[in-house]
């Protein structure tokens, strides 16, 4: 089989993984080669469904052993298979970099014999890329899970991110639909967390000490193809975040790709509830809040109306209002339509100037929802604002995502 | 009486025009290249001479009292190569001289809000292209890309290809306004219109689909989106269809 018709099968494959990101790397182009890592991460392109392309994202083969029921790999599936080999992928990435397509390479696999060779055969990919090719953009491995913890150590010393995808949110959902268990993923994850830290309190002392997975750890998970809520999902996230010190968690809508009973039928993948749980992500990473601020047991699920700021902030009126002169940064960011930008100019520039109503709408606050929430110099904002909840509420809810003639445009069937 | 100030187009041009216009008392009735000029009715035209040393010193003055940041801002705002552009930074540094360094931080006010945002507008697009530029092989190995950007951001990019790769030969043209860049391992080496643009432009491979990595690319760009999220709208967001003309994938 030629490597066109491989790349075919094997990129295509890939799609359903998320993440894309080539962020978090710094990283000079070696002597005589080429590729550098930017920290920002740069997209290269954006494809039909939205999504951007910064990596050559493809299978090292979708051969695989296992026969998870949400996977288009799944070992029952009746598909072309196809598998590359290592001199294949190096000689892709390097041209398609070349071109400037691509930041780098993200390269995932079905498990083919076994985990252990597999994870060899990613291994030696980035290996040749960083010693042969003299490569120095970016490189993200999977790690597949039941490999041995040397052969991820070793990746780990040439790619810049390494990930484990947990897709399915809890222990049953995973026995109910693959044959793997909690601890495959759970132990390659924590293995990696611990290299990481270790790797960095390494190179405090030594300089010079090789880099394990400079730009971390990220997982992905899968939405809507269990029976989980939003509220699982979100605590899960926030530990991952704090006790395993990812980078980034990826939350996938489910596209059904079997007609297996054991998964919902689904018309459309549920792609707002996908958006608000992103949205909540965000909350946690950049926004200072707690998953336990965002849901609770008595309301597990995100409120597909609005953002889950938004809704925060509603279920804490006596929180507000806030001077916008003289109100703590952080206080800033939990009001509905200000951002991360916005709070960070509002707090330049109101050292220059009383802020007034037109100047928040220059920064890039979205007054509609923000006027609600602050006040200057003691008074509010404008006559009307502050009003009574059920009003608040009206301009709080995103209306272009429930409008049924624009749902339409956006997720055609 | 105002007066209008015509210089040559580049940018200690432009430093020296500001530098002179700052030190009258009236504001400039404008401030305009010789490529845009028109003689003005009622203000007198003064040509400004360039004069590189005056430039720099002048560059080095504001550094030093402003702020790198404000250097910065000024060269980005410059870039966005739009008419009318001259004006608004004398209009920043004439408020920056009356309110001090610390006038850069009234982000709203209307002698800084547009300058800002003009070099806001240069970065984001640099940025975009750093990513959407696309080289193609033409003869001797020499990788070319073509692009026509809304603002002069060839600069800016031209470092970050250079840090890429600085081991291939590679040139980059900005097809609008006939200017480029040429990179031989060693140094880069401007390209202006003329001669050697034409040769180069003409090295492109007239025919289409020769190159296999290029028709590979092609393929898993289409490959790679998801049929059940199909969303032209995102995607003409953040590529917007003005730069699809030098994308291999759009094309």
């Amino acid at each position: 089989m030629d490597i066109e018709k491989k790349l075919q099968i094997l990129g295509a494959a890939a799609k359903y993984d998320v993440s894309c990101s080539s962020s978090g790397s710094r990283r000079p182009a070696p002597k005589g080669g080429s590729g550098n890592g930017v920290a920002a991460g740069i997209c290269h392109s954006w494809a039909d469904d939205g999504r951007c392309i910064s990596l050559l994202k493809t299978l090292f083969t979708n051969v695989c052993i296992h026969d998870c029921a949400y996977c288009v790999n799944r070992r029952s599936n009746d598909i072309p298979r196809a598998a590359f080999t290592v001199d294949e992928i190096c000689e892709l990435t390097m041209e398609f970099y070349r071109r400037n397509y691509i930041e780098g390479l993200f390269l995932s696999s079905g498990v083919m014999r076994n985990a252990d060779y597999t994870m060899e055969r990613l291994m030696l990919v980035a290996k040749k890329l960083r010693d042969e090719h003299r490569f120095g953009g970016y490189i993200h491995l999977k790690a597949i899970p039941g490999a041995s913890r040397e052969l991820i150590r070793q990746a780990g010393l040439h790619a810049d991110r390494i990930s484990v995808n947990i897709e399915l949110p809890t222990e049953r959902s995973l026995l109910l639909l693959t044959d793997k268990k909690k601890e495959d993923i759970m132990l390659p994850m924590g293995e990696i967390s611990s290299a990481i830290v270790e790797n960095r309190d390494e190179r405090k002392h030594l300089r010079s000490a090789p880099r394990f997975a400079p730009a971390g750890q990220s997982t992905q998970l899968i939405v809507g193809a269990t029976p989980e809520n939003d509220h699982q999902i979100v605590r899960l996230s926030e530990g991952l975040y704090t006790n395993y010190g990812l980078k980034r968690v990826y939350y996938s809508a489910f596209v059904p790709v079997s007609n297996d009973n054991r998964l919902p039928a689904l018309a459309t993948p549920p792609l707002l509830r996908e958006h608000r749980l992103y949205q909540a992500d965000w909350l946690m990473r950049y926004y200072g809040f707690a998953a336990g601020e965002i849901l609770d047991d008595r309301s597990p699920f995100l409120d597909e109306e609005m953002d889950p700021k938004s809704a925060w902030a509603l279920r804490n009126m006596h929180l507000f209002p806030i001077d916008i002169q003289t109100a703590p940064y952080e206080s800033l960011l939990r009001v509905p339509g200000i951002g991360v930008k916005s709070a960070q100019r509002i707090v330049i520039a109101r050292r220059q100037t009383r802020l007034s109503y037109d100047d928040l709408k220059k920064i890039g606050v979205v007054m509609k929802r923000a006027k609600h929430f602050l006040t200057v110099g003691g008074r509010m904002l404008l006559p009307g604002s502050g009003r009574p909840l059920r009003l608040i509420r009206r301009d709080l809810v995103t209306r272009a995502m429930l409008d049924p003639s624009r749902q339409l445009s956006l997720f055609p069937a | 009486m105002s007066v209008q100030y015509a210089y040559d187009g580049s940018f200690p041009g432009v430093l020296c025009a500001l530098c002179a216009s700052l030190g009258e008392k009236e504001r400039p009735f404008g401030i305009v290249s010789e490529r845009e000029f028109q003689p003005a009715l009622l203000a007198p035209t003064v040509p400004v001479t360039t004069d590189d040393d005056r430039a720099g010193r002048f560059m080095e003055r504001i550094t030093t009292v402003m702020g790198r940041h404000v250097r910065r801002t000024l060269v980005r705002a410059f870039l966005s190569d739009l008419p009318g552009r001259e004006l608004r930074l004398y209009d920043y540094l004439a408020f920056l001289r009356d309110r001090g360094p610390r006038g850069d931080a009234c982000l709203t006010h209307p002698s800084v809000a547009p300058v800002r945002d003009l070099a806001r507008q240069v970065t984001v697009e640099a940025h975009r292209l750093t990513g959407l530029a696309r080289f193609a092989r033409v003869d001797e190995g020499l990788l070319l890309a073509l692009m026509e950007p809304r603002h002069l951001i060839l600069p800016l990019i031209a470092p970050h290809f250079i840090r890429r790769f600085p081991a291939e030969r590679w040139a980059m043209i900005d097809v609008g306004r006939g200017v480029g860049l040429y990179w031989d391992t060693k140094e880069p080496h401007e390209i202006e219109s003329g001669p050697e643009t034409t040769r180069l432009l003409n090295s492109i491979p007239v025919e289409e689909g020769q190159d296999i990595y290029e028709k590979m690319w092609r393929r898993y760009f289409k490959d790679i989106a998801i049929p059940e999220r199909r969303n032209p709208r995102c995607q003409r967001r953040f590529m917007p269809v003005r730069y699809w003309k030098y994308l291999t994938e759009k094309r």
